[in-house]
């Protein structure tokens, strides 16, 4: 007896993961949401034909740049999820011959449920437009990029599964981190040299923005040659990716036994029960290796990218916004499940309930906290223009605020809406795609606007203005979070809690 | 339903009278009505689905009873669940344990929240070293077998020396010296007067760790009986009979 073909297993996994989606509210609000991004694209595209020309040159010049970020992203965002998330955690299939293949097209099905991906691909869709201009051949440049999007999703997704393999090892690990160190010496070698502009003047996507453009101006031959070599290497990416992630899947991995035999040093007691709470939440945090590599990537990334950019003062203020939402992603939108089964028996503990739900809001607005903060610090150091007190107070504003806002939502989802979680594999999420996805544009587009008004009164210089938005989001995130707290207090509630992340 | 010291001499330390836990439209537990006594145990046997977990969930005061009075060590769970899980001492049925927590770890903070005194550190040190986890004290719990956790369970139930044990499927995928050691604490919590209630689908494991067995079938009690007359092969064909 053999496994069904790939062809067969990835609809069947897409139907029962469909299926397990409950709640009608949700599945209409996921179908409404994919009906959203045919309307965004178009949208996109009417905005770049419909936008003023004047700066056209300057988006055209700007082309290779924007095309690569996208490429980086679409390394980034598999490589910091372990290989690409997926429909199932690895643990609910083990009964199952799911084949290699499956696995990296369920994680490319699932790639554009990341706001991130999906925001930058309507972005490039509305560029791509507003280079072109109205002309007959808008529609062959956008074929380029759709294909050039479609390459460098599965080219991201086949190199970090190979990074992944490789870190499977201890000397694939020692090479993976010299090859990181190089890229960032190489990375400060280049801006201290002031080569930045350069190098992106000359990024390896000049080739696609090319097509793109000979596509609008009828250049046909330029435009099937450039559109047929980036097909060329979708395809390749298409055959040597499944093989990849087979060799990766394959690999006899060594680094989640050793952390899970490794001896933990013995510290003295807390002197509180709550200390002694938020010490273990602490500690579930940190030995999660799917947690810890996403706050790594999650805090210095953004901020190395927006030191790299020499962002201005006003436009860093957005940055903790947008690491406080990716935060919440990591685990805060579930966040009962650090404890798992260890939940019911946290339960049959004498102490008051609210206890251990404060050592959680605690450790989880440590986690945003700090994330906006490491990033905000990183990006500080090469900021551009002077800086002034209203640029530090809406910094600083726009952290607390963004920390309180997603901390409430947070705590808010995690009891209404838990999830069986382990965290224990590198491609664990804490709750399924479809509800990613959701939470994801939930709290990114309230960070986003956040952020927004934030780096608008910065950019007026209105302390004033920064303190009472600040003020008023923190003061409306605490009568939530202090609502939350009052739900918790209901035994019913907790209950229903503890079964779905203890028993799923 | 069970109740095997006269009541006027000692008051009951687990009873539940009229029990019912109902999940929606599916009812777990029907009109339950159980004593259990001090220095006595009892099993709860039955098959999957007749309310043993759910039962001494709500025993333990992590499911809240539908409706119906539960007391344990005199306390009602309901109204003072707090001071009735002071006096209780829980092994979960699957689970039970902090996934990137160390046994330690789980027993320092059982320890805090229980408000232990020092002496807690010898007490953990002497059940880790019966359950035989000492090698295995200080490192994370998601590593663990499923024995080794289970193990572990029963350490984390018996820490506090509780008036009122509750043990879901201790035996459960666990070695024979496992099994020695559970029964041992078992019988020592018995000994020392408090009450065990053990869950299991070992009909001989139970009837070795308790005085009595009570059959559940559908989250009602059909049968009772000293384990004794459970024992041997004309017990297990009336176990059977009773399950069908």
């Amino acid at each position: 007896m053999t496994a069904l073909a790939t062809g067969a297993q990835l609809p069947a996994l897409v139907r029962l993961r469909w299926r397990m989606v409950r709640a009608e509210r949700v599945r209409v609000g996921l179908l409404v949401l994919a009906a959203c991004v045919p309307g965004l694209l178009t949208a996109a595209v009417i905005a770049g034909q419909l936008a003023p020309r004047s700066r056209q040159f300057d988006v055209t010049v700007l082309g290779p740049t924007a095309f690569l970020g996208f490429a980086v992203l679409s390394l980034v965002a598999p490589l910091a999820a372990g290989g690409g998330n997926e429909l199932f955690p690895p643990e609910q299939l083990v009964a199952y011959p799911i084949r290699p293949a499956t696995h990296f097209f369920e994680s490319l099905l699932v790639a554009p449920l990341n706001l991130a991906w999906m925001s930058q691909f309507v972005l490039l869709f509305g560029m791509t437009s507003f280079v072109t201009g109205a002309r007959p051949g808008l529609g062959l440049a956008l074929v380029t990029t759709l294909v050039y999007v479609a390459m460098v999703t599965v080219a991201g997704q086949m190199v970090a599964w190979v990074l992944i393999g490789a870190r499977q090892s201890l000397l694939g690990r020692r090479a993976v981190w010299a090859l990181t160190a190089v890229i960032v010496v190489v990375t400060v070698i280049v801006l201290q040299a002031h080569l930045g502009y350069r190098v992106l003047d000359n990024a390896p996507t000049k080739p696609a923005i090319s097509a793109v453009l000979a596509g609008g101006a009828h250049r046909y031959d330029t435009w099937a040659s450039g559109t047929v070599a980036l097909a060329v290497i979708l395809l390749a990416c298409l055959w040597a990716g499944p093989r990849i992630c087979a060799w990766a899947l394959r690999r006899p991995g060594d680094r989640t036994r050793f952390r899970e035999s490794r001896v933990e040093r013995r510290r003295p007691m807390p002197p509180s029960p709550l200390a002694t709470l938020v010490r273990v939440d602490r500690a579930n945090v940190w030995r999660a290796a799917p947690l810890r590599r996403g706050l790594l990537v999650l805090a210095v990334l953004p901020g190395v990218v927006a030191a790299t950019a020499a962002l201005r003062w006003d436009s860093l203020v957005l940055l903790p916004a947008l690491v406080a939402a990716g935060a919440g992603l990591l685990y805060g939108v579930n966040m009962f499940c650090l404890d798992a089964g260890g939940a019911t028996w946290l339960a049959t503990l004498p102490h008051p309930p609210r206890l251990a739900v404060t050592a959680k809001t605690i450790v989880l607005g440590e986690t945003i906290g700090g994330s906006c903060l490491v990033a905000a610090i990183a990006g500080s150091v090469r900021a551009a223009g002077p800086i002034t007190l209203a640029d530090v107070v809406a910094m600083a504003c726009c952290l607390a605020s963004c920390t309180a806002v997603v901390l409430a939502t947070c705590l808010r989802l995690s009891i209404r809406t838990p999830h069986r979680a382990d965290l224990r594999g590198h491609r664990d999420t804490p709750a399924p795609p479809a509800a990613m996805a959701v939470y994801s544009v939930r709290l990114a587009t309230v960070t986003t606007l956040i952020g927004l008004l934030f780096a608008l009164s910065a950019h007026e210089q209105s302390l004033y203005a920064c303190l009472v938005l600040a003020s008023g989001l923190v003061s409306l995130s605490g009568l939530s979070i202090a609502q939350s707290f009052r739900r918790w207090d209901d035994p019913l509630v907790r209950s229903r809690v503890v079964a779905a992340v203890s028993n799923g | 339903m069970v109740a095997h010291t006269p009541a006027h001499v000692t008051p009951a330390h687990v009873e539940t009278i009229g029990l019912r836990v109902a999940f929606g439209p599916v009812v777990a537990v029907h009109s339950l009505d159980l004593t259990v006594q001090p220095a006595s145990a009892v099993a709860l046997v039955g098959r999957n689905g007749a309310g043993k977990s759910t039962t001494l969930r709500v025993l333990a005061g992590v499911l809240p009873a539908t409706s119906g009075r539960v007391t344990v060590a005199g306390v009602d769970v309901t109204r003072d669940p707090a001071t009735a899980k002071a006096h209780v001492g829980y092994c979960p049925d699957v689970g039970g344990l902090i996934p990137r927590a160390t046994p330690w770890e789980h027993l320092a903070l059982a320890a805090k929240l229980r408000g232990l005194g020092p002496e807690w550190k010898d007490r953990a040190s002497e059940l880790l070293d019966l359950f035989d986890l000492v090698g295995a004290a200080d490192r994370i719990t998601s590593g663990f077998s499923h024995g080794m956790g289970r193990r572990l369970s029963v350490v984390l139930a018996v820490l506090h020396q509780p008036s009122v044990l509750l043990l879901d499927e201790p035996f459960d995928g666990v070695d024979p010296l496992g099994v020695d050691a559970t029964l041992q604490v078992i019988s020592e919590a018995r000994d020392s007067g408090s009450a065990v209630v053990v869950s299991t689908h070992l009909l001989e494991l139970a009837a070795a760790a308790c005085d009595e067995v009570v059959v559940l079938r559908a989250g009602q009690i059909v049968a009772a009986s000293p384990s004794a007359e459970l024992r041997g092969e004309a017990g297990e064909l009336r176990y059977r009979t009773l399950l069908s």
